[in-house]
């Protein structure tokens, strides 16, 4: 399986033609939105579709994935995962599609928002539209802020409160950063996400 | 998988409720909706002129509103193709004896004799749009429990009904709840005092009989403080070639410590849309829990709501999904966080067969006044063959930094495996998969009151089974 790391654009179609890993980063500073298409076409074909952020002060930002699986014997996992701080936005719709002659299909979706600021704003809607029953799909959104037991377990070892939220946000991405294959493109994303 | 195993329970149909009582009726509106109608309703039932005023509003409020441009195909509903009003008695009736012999036949095959006598509470049964008989056993009128028709509500206490009446679903709500405030009749009145426990859960009954009869019950429940009651209702109706529609609309009002369960069984044939608006407010430490069985019509769109506006209040949803061949099952579940720490749970379990489309649609918002709230949703959906489709659309807005929410959804068939598990210990394939089925929303039905529970793993049976029960 490939790794490929790529800028967020507003509109992304992706057709892969191999297995592939597709990791994008939201950057924070401008809010903007993004659609990604991901569609499946190849028998057999394996993706991963992953959406990492961080994002600050009154920014806000809209995200879409879609994973379309069109033909049969595909699999997809898709993991939207965002850390809110102050007063940040986010809106995001993930969507799982598999069509009548997508059979043995297998597709999930992950969308996990860690809230590390005050009055933020999160909307999600992770979606599923299944017209084959011979298929496994499933997603799961969660949406919560740190418990003050795993900050008081690091500051209790030393770390100031500052220094423990930020080791907790990076542990945050690393269960999806560390499953990236590639090893380089593994660094420059585990880099960028510390950022 | 052996398609000729899965015998749709609409065959059944015919024989087990499908009848048709000659109409004998005495006062039959014409067909179609006009302010005229809707003031020949209004008089004919001697209303106080403020509920002609309301209706007449939400006649105007209902022309204004456009048809949802989401949800379920509700193109081919005409509303001026159908009779909003049939009265079949002049008075209430109080004991079994004194109902019309037609309406005794149609509860008869019901069961609501048999229920009655063994052990439920109060019984009130509609026919045609009017609350045709009513019975409350002294021990409810000793506690002070009200559970009357919605009419003779609206006569008796007008004060407690004006109090509370559309304050929980107003009429501009949704293009339905304009049509149901504006021709709403029948339905059922609750009122449970402070402190109260009803032990025995409240029932009533619901059937279209007329062709192209509409049906818009309006509920309305006030659980006071401390109180507990749990309300059941299940509704049946003949099979027609003409559609029929369904547009209720139920409020219930929970009141500081008090709680209420609210369980439908819903089986109208499959030619009936059934659009209804269900809400509660559920204030202070207030429990609400809407149990919720759709199994028949063409389309069903709903969502039972609860708006937590107290502080701890908790909503609960559990609803079960059946969708058989030309069947649509728009349903969900709405929740509103108002309050600190106010907690919601939905759990919605979807089963598609024969070309059937079950869609779960849900909403969990917790606004900002909602600190500390918690949050949980599990849909899960069975697709049984491969003509049948699912869709999950849940919504949740989180404007509230301290909140816990959690969502999860699975999609799948039964698996092999599981099928030759049973198979292999002798069950037959159309009993495996009826064993699995009923497994699959086990969760749900164990909490419906047994008669209920045993009617709907019956119906899921002869579901399965190869003959017809």
């Amino acid at each position: 399986m490939k790794s490929v790391y790529s800028e967020l654009k507003p509109n992304i179609t992706l057709t892969p033609d191999e297995n592939t890993q597709y990791i994008f980063i939201v950057k924070d500073g401008s809010s903007y939105s993004a659609d990604i298409e991901l569609n499946l076409k190849k028998e057999g074909l394996s993706c991963e579709l992953s959406v990492l952020g961080r994002i600050g002060k009154n920014v806000s930002v809209t995200i879409k994935t879609t994973a379309n699986h069109l033909v049969a014997g595909t699999s997809c996992v898709t993991n939207y995962r965002i850390i809110l701080d102050e007063q940040a936005s986010s809106d995001y719709t993930g969507k799982i599609i598999i069509r009548k002659k997508a059979s043995q299909t297998n597709s999930y979706l992950d969308n996990k928002t860690l809230v590390m600021g005050e009055k933020t704003k999160n909307t999600t809607r992770p979606i599923l539209e299944i017209e084959n029953d011979d298929v496994k799909a499933s997603h799961g959104s969660t949406t919560g802020r740190v418990g003050e037991a795993e900050t008081f377990y690091l500051t209790s070892r030393g770390l100031a409160r500052s220094e423990a939220e930020n080791l907790i946000a990076e542990g945050f991405f690393e269960n999806i950063v560390a499953k990236i294959l590639d090893p380089d493109v593994r660094e420059k994303v585990r880099a960028d996400v510390k950022s | 998988m052996n398609k000729k195993n899965i015998k749709d329970i609409r065959d059944t149909y015919d024989t087990k409720y499908g009848f048709n009582m000659p109409e004998k009726s005495f006062l039959k509106a014409e067909k179609g909706l006009t302010e005229k109608i809707i003031e020949q309703i209004s008089k004919s039932k001697n209303e106080p002129d403020w509920m002609i005023k309301f209706r007449l509003k939400a006649f105007e409020v209902f022309n204004s509103k456009k048809m949802p441009d989401w949800g379920a195909d509700l193109s081919k509903i005409d509303f001026q193709d159908i009779y909003y009003y049939v009265k079949p008695t002049d008075t209430e009736k109080r004991t079994w004896e004194e109902v019309p012999e037609e309406i005794k036949n149609t509860f008869d095959r019901l069961g609501v004799p048999q229920a009655e006598r063994e052990f439920l509470a109060g019984v009130k049964a509609q026919y045609d749009s009017e609350v045709a008989y009513s019975s409350l056993k002294n021990e409810l009128e000793e506690e002070g429990v009200i559970f009357l028709s919605t009419d003779e509500a609206l006569k008796k206490y007008p004060d407690l009904f004006r109090e509370y009446f559309g304050k929980v679903v107003p009429a501009g709500d949704n293009k339905f709840s304009a049509l149901n405030s504006a021709v709403w009749s029948g339905g059922s009145f609750v009122y449970i005092p402070k402190g109260v426990t009803v032990k025995r859960p409240l029932q009533a009954y619901f059937r279209i009989n007329a062709q192209n009869m509409g049906q818009f019950e309006r509920t309305l429940i006030i659980a006071d403080e401390g109180s507990f009651a749990h309300y059941v209702e299940g509704c049946t109706a003949p099979v027609y070639s003409s559609n029929s529609l369904h547009a209720a609309v139920v409020e219930v009002i929970v009141k500081p410590g008090a709680r209420f369960r609210y369980t439908t069984i819903q089986n109208w044939s499959d030619n009936v849309y059934n659009l209804v608006t269900k809400r509660a407010r559920v204030e202070k430490d207030a429990i609400m829990e809407w149990v919720d069985g759709n199994l028949g019509s063409k389309v069903t769109m709903k969502y039972p709501s609860c708006y937590l506006v107290g502080e701890n209040a908790r909503g609960e949803v559990l609803s079960v999904a059946y969708a058989s061949k030309g069947q649509h099952q728009d349903a969900g579940a709405k929740m509103i966080h108002a309050a600190p720490n106010t907690s919601s749970n939905i759990i919605s379990k979807s089963v598609s067969l024969k070309g059937g489309r079950t869609s779960y649609r849900g909403l969990v918002d917790i606004t900002p006044l909602a600190p500390k709230s918690k949050s949980r949703v599990e849909c899960d959906a069975l697709i049984l063959d491969s003509d049948s489709a699912t869709d999950t659309f849940p919504l949740m807005k989180i404007n509230e930094s301290g909140a816990n929410v959690e969502h999860e959804a699975t999609v799948s068939k039964v698996g092999e495996e599981k099928l030759f598990y049973l198979m292999s210990r002798g069950l037959s394939e159309s009993e495996a998969m009826g064993l699995i089925v009923s497994g699959f929303i086990e969760p749900i039905v164990r909490e419906l009151p047994m008669e209920y529970a045993v009617e709907l793993n019956r119906l899921i049976e002869l579901e399965m089974e190869g003959s017809v029960g």
